[in-house]
């Protein structure tokens, strides 16, 4: 992506050495960002993309238990049932859900589209929005099936 | 990202990401429904063919997306010889979520 230049000395705090010598960019910070809604809404998916991830180990010891352990499910089952474990699981169902919408904005921006500051602040806000509309509506439609059954 | 392998890691994100839209879709309301079912109804579902299939492909595409997004958190804030050890860790997680996930589908549809 970025062509070996060996005639680039390395510059401290901007670019970051590699062995070779050559210089490569530094993502900028998270502190140096004046705050904006589309600023936000890009940390939000790293911090949701990290939680999503743990998220998923956690569903993967959930079902692991189901395999292989049913002493172990009835207490997994038990404390998802719980109120803390009712926020965990609310908490990971708008996680999801942000990383999912702003995640198909990113796939939007690929094709070159959105990027304007003023419409990207706006997609932003309508994801925050979005997201716990949809996180709201899951959770809803889960336990309604849940008690149903 | 990767040197030389920047172009390639960057379609794999694109792709496992679209692949997980209509996965993660069908997985919250799975999820929210059966996450604190009783044993027996828990799995029944998992053991349904579809959900079966559904569930290995979310952890092994999920797994892929994760590893790469993870490597890209861990270029940008971790520097030194923490890096290669949360690297490799990254790698560990992932592979593990992959291997256990196939073994805990296989062996509610055929083992159980």
């Amino acid at each position: 992506m970025f062509a070996r230049n060996t005639a680039t000395p390395d510059l401290p705090g901007i670019f970051m050495a590699n062995p070779a010598q050559t210089s490569r960019p530094l993502s900028p910070h998270l502190q140096i960002w004046r705050f904006t809604p589309s600023m936000a809404a890009s940390i939000t998916h790293r911090i949701t993309g990290t939680i999503n991830y743990g998220g998923l180990v956690l569903v993967g010891v959930w079902l692991a238990a189901l395999a292989f352990a049913p002493d172990l499910y009835g207490a997994v089952a038990g404390f998802v049932r719980s109120p803390f474990g009712f926020i965990l699981v609310a908490g990971f169902v708008w996680s999801l859900s942000f990383h999912l919408m702003n995640g198909l904005r990113h796939l939007y921006w690929d094709t070159g589209r959105g990027l304007a500051p003023a419409t990207a602040k706006k997609t932003s806000i309508a994801i925050y929005i979005g997201s716990v509309l949809l996180a709201a509506i899951i959770l809803w439609a889960g336990y309604a099936a849940q008690a149903g059954a | 990202m990767a040197q030389h392998k920047g172009t390639s890691t960057f379609i794999l994100q694109r792709a496992t990401a679209a692949l997980m839209i209509p996965l993660v879709l069908w997985f919250l309301i799975g999820m929210v429904s059966h996450l604190g079912a009783d044993f027996e109804a828990a799995r029944a579902w998992a053991a349904h063919p579809l959900n079966a299939i559904l569930l290995a492909l979310l952890f092994v595409i999920g797994a892929i997306h994760m590893r790469i997004g993870m490597a890209e958190i861990i270029a940008d804030y971790i520097h030194g010889g923490l890096k290669g050890v949360l690297s490799a860790l990254n790698w560990i997680v992932a592979l593990a979520v992959i291997a256990g996930a196939a073994w805990a589908v296989y062996t509610i549809s055929f083992a159980g």
